[in-house]
C-alpha cells in the first residue's frame, strides 16, 4: 500500500511538471506568435534565461567570492540568424566554464568562442573583458542554449544584475542566495512597467536568505534608439556588497558605507611633483594670461586643443589616472589622465586644484547606493573663495565658468589632502543651452529672400563646435549652410559669416542671407507662405509599441522671431492659429501677429527634462501630431 | 625516433622563418626609410596651410617577382609622408589598428609595418609597434592560443599639427601559378591606382615590377606619359610619377574610372613564353604594355570564333535543349529559346563536386558563354557575328587593356533586323541591350558555319539606347478618407529596361522568381530528370524563405517611398508584386502599393493643400557648389518617366491653382511635360520626363541641368483646393 502510494504521488509530481512545462510551452508559444505578428524585425527570443548568484566564503583566508551561473535559450524567429551572446569578465572575475548546445542537447555545430578586450567605439578597456558565443540557427524555431559559470573574486566588481537581454525575453528568472554572513544591498531599478515579480524566503539549513525574480516578456535592448543611460532604462538589480563575517566573527566591510568607496578612490591617487619640463612649459604657456581665470582658460585650452581624448583604459579598474608627465609627453590620454594634467599644471600655477570623480550623462542609480558604477568620469576642480569650477579636461572649446550639461546636477567625490569630499555640481537652466534665430524676410517673385542670424549656448554651441572640428574644411561649410537652412539643396547660401570655429567665447554667432526657391503658393488673388523652414521635432514620434524611456537630444531652449515684410500691394488675409503647449518637461508656443507692414512670427521650445518615458508617449505624440498642424499651417496674404 | 625527427623538423622550419622574418623586416626598413627626404619648403607649408593634410610622398610599388619554379612572389610596398596641418588629420593618424605582424611560420605571407613622427625642426621618432597594445582575442576563456582575428591598437604619440606621419606598409605574398585560373595560365586580380587623394599630393609614384614570364598590362589615365624604366637592385622596374592638388569628391552621375585620373593594371603569369595567354591581352615580359593593338582585338575575335575546343557542358546541354527538348522547334523562336535555356543553365541548374552544389555560372565566363553560344549557332548552320565591346564607363575600347572589362556578344540578322545576344543575367531578357555598350565602338567578326582559322576584324558601333524603351511609369489615385488630411493613395508602377535595376530589391524575390523561371523554361521546352531533379530542388530551397523574403521586401518599398517620396509613416502599407518583368511577353516589373498617410495633405484655414513632391517624387537636386561640374555626365540609360496622378477632390472644394501644373520644357538632353485635367471630379495630372542619352558631354550640363531643374520647379509646388461656395 504504501509502495503504491508512493508511486501515486510520482506520477501526480510527473503529471504536474508536465502540466506546468506544457503551460510555460503554451505561453510562450503565444509570445512567439505576438512577437512574430507585432515586432516582424526581431529575428530571435530569449524562451527561459535563469541566473544563480551564490556565495562562498574560504575557509582559510574567511574572504568571500561569489559564483554566477547562467542559462540562457534563445529560439530563432527566422532563418539565417546569427547571434552573439556576451559575457563580461575583468581581472577580478573569470569565466570558469561554459557550454553550448543545440535543440538536440548536443554540441553546435559552429562552436565559436572568442575573449579578450572590451572594445566599444574604438575605446578599449584592459579591464573590462568580454566573451564571444555565436549561436548560429539556419531554421527558424531553432534553440542553443548557452550556460556557463563566473567567479568573482572581488565583490567590489559585482554591481549589478540585468533583468533583460538584447532579444526579448520571455521568461527570467534570477536567483540571489545571500548567507547569514554576508550583507548584501540589492536594490531594484526601473522594474515599474514591466511583468517582475519577486519572493523571499530563508533557507534554515544553508543559513540563507534567497531572493527570486521572475520577469516576464521583456523587451529587447538591442538597436533601441534614443535610449538613455542603461541605468534609466531597463530593469535591473543593483547589488551592493557591503560587508562580510568571516569565520572568526571578524566584519570586513566592503561597500557599507561611501567611506569605504570613496577612501579606496583616494588610495589611487599617487600625487607626484611636477616635472622641470612641464613646470617651464605651464610656466611659458601661461606667461601672457593677466587673470586667474585666464591662466586657468589656457590650460584648459592648450590640453583641449593638443592633447588627444585617446583612452586605453589600463589599470585597476579604470580608476587609476595616468601619470601627468606621461601625458603631457606622449600628448594623449584618457579622462583621468587629461584631469591629472590638468590639476598637476594648475596646482603649479598656485591653485587649488583636486581631481574629482563623477558620472558624465544620465544616470538613475540612486545616491544611496554605493558603487562602482556611480561614476564613470574624472574631471579638475579648482577650489576657490568663489566657488568649486568643475573643469572638464577632455571638453575642447570649453568656457571655464560653464559647467558640462553631461555633469550638471551630478555628485563629484574630490579628493581632499588623503580624504575625500563630497560636492553637488549645480544644475543650470536650459536656458544655458540656447539657440537664438532671428530672421527678416522679403519676398522676392517666386522666392523668400532671408537674412538673419543665429547664435548658439551652452551644449548646442559645444556639439556644433565638435561636429565643425571633425569634418574637412569644403564640408564645414556645408554643415553651416544646412545648420542655417534645415537641408534643401535648393535653398541658395548668399552669404554666410560666423565665429571662428575654435572660439572659445560662450556664443558661436551665424549670419546668413538665404534664397528659398518655390516658397510661395499662388492661388487667384491669395499668396501661401511659411515662415518656418526649421521644424523641430517634426519626426519625433516614439513609436507605440515602445516600452522603455525616451531621450531627447537635451535639455534646450530654441527661440525663434521671425519678421516677414509685406509688399505694398499685399495685405494680410489669414495668419496660422497660435499655439501654447506647456507640459512637465517640456513647452512649446509658436504665434503670428500682423504689424505695420510686417507679419512677425515668434517661436520658443523649452525642453527641460529630456526623458520621455512610457506613460507620456501618448501624450507627446499628441503634443508632435499638434505642432506638425502648426508648421503645416501657412499665411495668407491677398492683393489689396 | 620518428617522433623525435618530426619535432626536430617543426623547430628547424620555425628558425628558419623567424631568421628569414627577421631579414625581410630589416630590408623592408632599409628600403623604405633608406632614403633621407628632405623638409618641406616653407613656401609648401604656406600654399596648403587651410588643408587639413598634405601628401608630401606617395610611393606604390608591385613586384611580381619569380623565382624558380611555378612560385611568384607577389609583393606590394606602401610608402607615404604626410604633412599635418589640421585637427582632424591629426586625429585621423593618431591611432593605428594592425594584425600580427611579419610572416605566418609555415608560407610566405605577411605584412611589414613602420610607423614615424618627424617634427618640425627634422627630429624623427619611430613608433615602437612592440609596444602596440594588443586587443587579444582567444579561442578559450582559458586564454591559451591566440586566434587570427587578434590585433593590436597603437596611439602614436606626441604626435601634433606640423608634424609629418611617415609610415609605411609591406604586403608580401607568394602564389603558386600553376594553380591555373584561366586555362593555361594565372592572371593576378586587376589593381586600380588613383592619382588623387583625400588631400593634396605633392609627389606620388607607381612601379611596377614584373619578371620571367610575368606579363603587365598598365591602361593609363589620359594625358599621363608612358612609365619610365628605372634600375634597382639589378632589377628593371617601371615608374610613372604624378602630382595633384585636387582632392577625390563624389560627384552624382560620374564614371570616375574614366573622369578621374586611374591607372588600372594587371599581371598575367604565362607559362611558355606567354603563347598560352588566350584571353588576356599581354606584350612583352616585364615590359608594360600600354596601349592595344589590332593583334589583341584579333586574339580575342578569333577567341571567340574558334572552334578548337572539347565542348562544354553548356554547349552539349543546349545544343541538345535546342535540337530534342523543345515543345515547339519553330525556328523563327529557337534564338529566344537558347537565350532562355542560358539564363537557366546558368543561374536555375548546378554541378555537384565533392558534395557541394555549385551554380553553373561560377564555371563560365562570359567569353566562355559567348564562345560556347557561337559554336552552337554555327553547328546549326546560322551565320553571325560575334564582338567585343566596353562598357563607357570603363573607357574607350581602343584604350581598353584588361580583360574583365571586355563584353561579348553575338549579333544575328534575320527579316526582322538584328537580334543580339549576351550573356544572359539572373534577369535579363532575350534582346535586352547592354546598356552601358550603348552607342560605342565594337570590334566583330562573321562566323559561317565553314570554319575559317583567322577571321577577318572589323570595326562596328552598337546602336543608341533609347528613351522608350526604358520606362518607368507612376501611377497615384488619392481619395480623402474624411480623417483629419489624410488620403487613401493607391499606387502602380511599371518598369522597362534599364529603369528595373532599383525595384531588384522589391519584385526579385528568390521564392518568386524561382517559381518564375520554372513556368518559363517549362513553358519552352521539357527539362531532362537530372535538370527537372535540381531545379525541383532549388524552388524547395528557396521556397522556405518565403516569408521573411516577403517582409523584407516591404521593407525595402518603405524605404523606397522615404527615400523617393519623402513619406515616412505609411499606414496599412501593403505591397503587391505583380509581375517581376522576366520574359519577352510581360517585360515590366509591375507593383502595387497601397497605404494611408496624412503626411501628403495639409491644412491653411479652409484650405487643403496638397504637397504634390510627395507624389511626384524628390527628383535629383543640386547645390550651387555641384551645379560647378568639371566632368561628362553618365547616367544607367535614356530614360522616360510617367506619372498619372489622380486626385478625387473632396466634396465643397475645387482646385484653385491647376494652371500652375501645367508647363512644357525641352532640349537636346531631354524634356519636362505636364498637364492638369479635370474629369469627373477628379483632378488628374500627367507629366512626362525624358532624359534622351544615358551620356552627356560636359557642354551638354547646362542644358540638362536646366531641364531638371524646371522639372524640379514644377512639380515641388503645391495644390491648393479651396472650398466652393456651396461648400462655404
Amino acid at each position: 500500500m504504501r509502495h503504491f502510494r508512493i508511486n501515486h504521488s510520482l506520477l501526480l509530481a510527473s503529471f504536474l511538471c508536465i502540466a506546468s512545462t506544457t503551460a510555460k510551452s503554451q505561453n510562450t508559444d503565444s509570445l512567439i506568435k505576438y512577437v512574430q505578428e507585432t515586432f516582424p524585425d526581431e529575428k530571435a527570443l530569449v524562451t527561459d534565461i535563469e541566473t544563480t548568484l551564490s556565495f562562498q566564503r574560504s575557509s582559510s583566508t574567511g574572504v568571500v567570492a561569489a559564483t554566477e551561473t547562467g542559462t540562457a535559450t534563445l529560439q530563432s524567429l527566422a532563418r539565417d540568424v546569427k547571434v552573439i551572446r556576451t559575457v563580461f569578465y575583468d581581472q577580478y572575475s573569470e569565466i570558469i566554464g561554459h557550454k553550448l548546445r543545440n535543440n538536440l542537447e548536443s554540441k553546435v555545430k559552429y562552436d565559436y568562442m572568442r575573449c579578450g578586450d572590451f572594445e566599444i567605439d574604438g575605446l578599449f578597456y584592459h579591464d573590462a573583458k568580454v566573451c564571444r558565443f555565436l549561436m548560429f540557427f539556419e531554421e527558424s524555431g531553432e534553440h542553443n542554449t548557452l550556460s556557463y559559470d563566473k567567479r568573482y573574486t572581488d565583490l567590489r566588481y559585482l554591481s549589478h544584475i540585468p533583468l533583460s537581454d538584447d532579444y526579448r525575453i520571455a521568461r527570467m528568472k534570477v536567483t540571489i542566495r545571500v548567507p547569514d554572513y554576508l550583507g548584501l544591498k540589492l536594490t531594484e531599478l526601473n522594474f515599474e512597467g514591466f511583468d517582475i515579480t519577486k519572493t523571499v524566503s530563508y533557507d534554515s539549513k544553508e543559513k540563507l536568505k534567497v531572493y527570486e525574480y521572475t520577469a516576464h516578456n521583456i523587451p529587447p535592448m538591442e538597436e533601441v534608439e534614443n535610449l538613455p543611460g542603461y541605468s534609466c532604462s531597463f530593469p535591473q538589480i543593483l547589488v551592493v556588497p557591503e560587508y562580510y563575517v568571516s569565520a572568526g566573527a571578524d566584519t570586513t566591510n566592503i561597500f557599507r558605507s561611501p567611506d569605504d568607496l570613496y577612501n579606496w578612490y583616494v588610495t589611487l591617487i599617487k600625487k607626484k611633483d611636477i616635472t622641470p619640463e612641464l613646470a617651464s612649459f605651464t610656466d611659458e604657456l601661461v606667461k601672457k594670461a593677466g587673470t586667474d581665470d585666464e591662466r586657468i582658460a589656457a590650460v584648459l585650452q592648450w590640453i583641449g586643443e593638443r592633447i588627444r581624448y585617446i583612452a586605453f583604459e589600463n589599470g585597476t579598474a579604470a580608476f587609476v589616472p595616468e601619470d601627468a608627465a606621461s601625458v603631457f609627453e606622449k600628448r594623449y590620454g584618457d579622462c583621468k589622465g587629461m584631469s591629472n594634467l590638468a590639476a598637476t599644471m594648475l596646482r603649479h600655477l598656485g591653485f587649488d586644484a583636486r581631481l574629482g570623480w563623477i558620472y558624465s550623462g544620465r544616470t538613475c542609480i540612486p545616491d544611496s547606493v554605493v558603487t562602482l558604477a556611480e561614476s564613470n568620469h574624472m574631471i579638475c576642480v579648482v577650489m576657490r573663495n568663489t566657488g568649486p569650477l568643475f573643469l572638464d579636461a577632455t571638453l575642447k572649446y570649453g568656457v571655464i565658468n560653464e559647467i558640462q550639461e553631461n555633469i550638471q546636477g551630478k555628485r563629484c567625490v574630490i579628493e581632499n589632502d588623503g580624504k575625500y569630499e563630497i560636492l553637488r555640481v549645480p544644475g543650470t537652466l536650459p536656458l544655458s543651452n540656447l539657440t537664438t534665430v532671428n530672421d527678416t524676410v522679403l519676398i522676392n517673385g517666386n522666392r523668400l529672400q532671408l537674412s538673419g542670424n543665429m547664435s548658439l549656448k551652452g551644449a548646442q554651441r559645444l556639439t556644433l563646435q565638435y561636429w565643425l572640428d571633425q569634418v574637412e574644411s569644403e564640408e564645414k561649410e556645408n554643415m553651416l549652410k544646412s545648420l542655417i537652412s534645415v537641408g534643401g539643396k535648393s535653398v541658395k547660401v548668399n552669404s554666410l559669416l560666423t565665429s571662428s570655429q575654435d572660439t572659445l567665447s560662450d556664443t558661436f554667432r551665424v549670419n546668413y542671407n538665404l534664397e528659398v526657391p518655390n516658397a510661395l503658393v499662388q492661388t487667384g488673388t491669395d499668396i501661401l507662405l511659411s515662415l518656418d523652414f526649421r521644424n523641430e521635432f517634426k519626426s519625433q514620434k516614439i513609436e507605440k509599441q515602445r516600452r522603455v524611456n525616451y531621450e531627447l537630444e537635451g535639455r534646450l531652449l530654441n527661440e525663434q522671431m521671425v519678421v516677414l515684410k509685406i509688399p505694398g500691394h499685399l495685405k494680410v488675409r489669414k495668419l496660422p492659429d497660435p499655439i501654447q503647449i506647456a507640459r512637465p518637461g517640456y513647452v512649446f508656443s509658436g504665434s503670428y501677429e500682423a504689424g505695420d507692414g510686417v507679419v512677425r512670427y515668434h517661436k520658443r521650445i523649452e525642453i527641460t527634462d529630456e526623458i520621455v518615458r512610457p506613460d507620456e508617449f501618448g501624450t507627446w505624440n499628441d503634443f508632435i501630431s499638434k505642432i506638425n498642424r502648426f508648421y503645416k499651417d501657412m499665411i495668407v496674404l491677398t492683393v489689396k | 625516433m620518428r617522433l623525435i625527427i618530426n619535432y626536430f623538423t617543426i623547430l628547424l622550419l620555425g628558425l628558419a622563418a623567424t631568421s628569414f622574418a627577421q631579414t625581410d623586416e630589416e630590408r623592408i626598413k632599409e628600403r623604405m626609410w633608406g632614403e633621407k627626404f628632405p623638409m618641406p619648403a616653407d613656401s609648401v607649408k604656406e600654399k596648403y596651410k587651410d588643408q587639413q593634410a598634405v601628401i608630401l610622398y606617395k610611393n606604390e610599388i608591385f613586384e611580381y617577382s619569380r623565382k624558380l619554379g611555378p612560385k611568384v612572389n607577389n609583393d606590394n610596398y606602401l610608402h607615404m609622408r604626410v604633412l599635418l596641418f589640421g585637427a582632424t588629420a591629426v586625429e585621423e593618424y593618431s591611432e593605428l589598428s594592425f594584425s600580427k605582424l611579419g610572416l605566418s611560420g609555415y608560407r610566405r605571407d605577411g605584412t611589414y609595418i613602420g610607423i614615424k613622427v618627424i617634427k618640425p625642426d627634422g627630429s624623427e621618432r619611430e613608433v615602437k609597434l612592440d609596444e602596440a597594445v594588443k586587443m587579444r582575442i582567444f579561442k578559450d576563456a582559458a586564454e591559451t592560443r591566440e586566434t587570427k582575428s587578434s590585433y593590436n591598437k597603437v596611439a602614436i604619440e606626441n604626435l601634433e599639427q606640423g608634424d609629418i606621419v611617415d609610415f609605411y606598409i609591406a604586403n608580401l605574398s607568394r602564389v603558386n601559378v600553376t594553380n591555373y585560373n584561366f586555362g593555361n595560365y594565372y592572371a593576378f586580380d586587376p589593381e586600380i591606382v588613383v592619382f588623387k587623394s583625400y588631400y593634396p599630393l605633392l609627389d606620388g609614384r607607381v612601379s611596377f615590377l614584373a619578371e620571367k614570364n610575368c606579363y603587365i598590362n598598365l591602361a593609363l589615365p589620359e594625358g599621363y606619359e608612358e612609365p619610365i624604366e628605372k634600375e634597382m637592385d639589378e632589377r628593371v622596374y617601371y615608374e610613372l610619377k604624378y602630382a595633384s592638388d585636387d582632392k577625390l569628391k563624389t560627384v552624382l552621375w560620374d564614371a570616375p574610372i574614366v573622369t578621374q585620373p586611374v591607372l588600372k593594371f594587371q599581371v598575367v603569369a604565362a607559362t611558355l613564353m606567354g603563347t598560352e595567354v588566350s584571353k588576356h591581352l599581354i606584350g612583352k615580359i616585364g615590359k608594360p604594355k600600354t596601349k592595344t593593338e589590332e593583334k589583341d582585338f584579333q586574339k580575342l575575335i578569333t577567341y571567340l570564333a574558334g572552334t578548337k575546343i572539347a565542348p562544354t557542358t553548356l554547349q552539349t546541354n543546349a545544343y541538345k535543349f535546342i535540337t530534342k527538348q523543345r515543345h515547339n522547334a519553330a525556328p523563327e523562336t529557337m534564338l529566344r529559346d537558347l537565350y532562355y535555356f542560358t539564363r537557366h543553365f546558368l543561374y536555375f541548374d548546378y554541378i555537384e563536386l565533392n558534395g557541394y552544389r555549385f551554380l553553373n555560372y561560377r564555371l563560365y565566363d562570359e567569353f566562355d558563354v559567348i564562345r560556347a553560344t557561337s559554336l552552337l549557332l554555327r553547328k546549326l548552320k546560322i551565320e553571325h557575328e560575334v564582338f567585343i565591346g566596353v562598357d563607357k564607363q570603363y573607357g574607350t575600347i581602343d584604350n581598353t587593356l584588361l580583360y574583365d572589362e571586355f563584353t561579348p556578344g553575338i549579333k544575328v540578322d534575320t527579316p526582322d533586323g538584328p537580334l543580339f545576344f549576351y550573356t544572359p543575367g539572373v534577369h535579363t531578357l532575350f534582346q535586352e541591350p547592354e546598356y552601358e555598350m550603348q552607342d560605342t565602338k565594337i570590334y566583330k567578326t562573321t562566323v559561317n558555319p565553314v570554319y575559317q582559322p583567322d577571321p577577318v576584324v572589323e570595326t562596328g558601333h552598337l546602336p543608341a539606347g533609347n528613351p522608350a524603351l526604358n520606362v518607368q511609369i507612376d501611377s497615384l489615385r488619392l481619395t480623402f478618407t474624411g480623417e483629419e488630411n489624410e488620403v487613401l493613395v493607391n499606387r502602380k508602377i511599371f518598369v522597362t529596361g534599364g529603369t528595373k535595376e532599383q525595384f531588384s530589391g522589391i519584385a526579385w524575390l528568390e521564392h518568386l522568381y524561382f517559381m518564375d523561371e520554372v513556368k518559363a523554361i517549362d513553358a519552352i521546352g521539357k527539362l531532362n530528370s537530372r535538370q527537372s531533379a535540381h531545379q525541383n530542388y532549388l524552388v524547395g530551397l528557396f521556397t522556405k524563405g518565403k516569408e521573411e523574403e516577403m517582409k523584407g521586401s516591404r521593407d525595402f518599398a518603405k524605404l523606397w517611398l522615404e527615400d523617393v517620396n519623402n513619406i515616412t509613416e505609411p499606414e496599412d502599407f501593403k505591397v503587391n508584386i505583380k509581375s517581376q518583368g522576366r520574359s519577352n511577353e510581360n517585360p515590366a516589373i509591375r507593383l502595387g502599393m497601397n497605404f494611408r498617410t496624412g503626411e501628403i495633405v495639409s491644412q491653411t484655414g479652409d484650405l487643403l493643400l496638397v504637397d504634390m513632391v510627395k507624389l511626384f517624387g524628390q527628383f535629383a537636386e543640386f547645390t550651387e557648389k555641384e551645379k560647378e561640374r568639371s566632368v561628362d555626365i553618365y547616367m544607367p540609360c535614356p530614360r522616360t518617366l510617367k506619372w498619372y496622378i489622380e486626385i478625387e477632390i473632396p466634396e465643397g472644394y475645387r482646385a484653385t491653382n491647376a494652371e500652375v501644373f501645367n508647363g512644357t520644357f525641352q532640349n537636346s538632353t531631354g524634356g519636362f511635360e505636364c498637364r492638369v485635367t479635370d474629369q469627373d471630379g477628379k483632378l488628374i495630372v500627367e507629366a512626362t520626363k525624358i532624359y534622351n542619352h544615358d551620356y552627356e558631354p560636359l557642354e551638354k550640363w547646362p542644358e540638362l541641368l536646366s531641364m531638371i531643374e524646371y522639372s524640379n520647379n514644377l512639380s515641388q509646388q503645391k495644390l491648393v483646393l479651396s472650398k466652393t461656395e456651396t461648400g462655404n
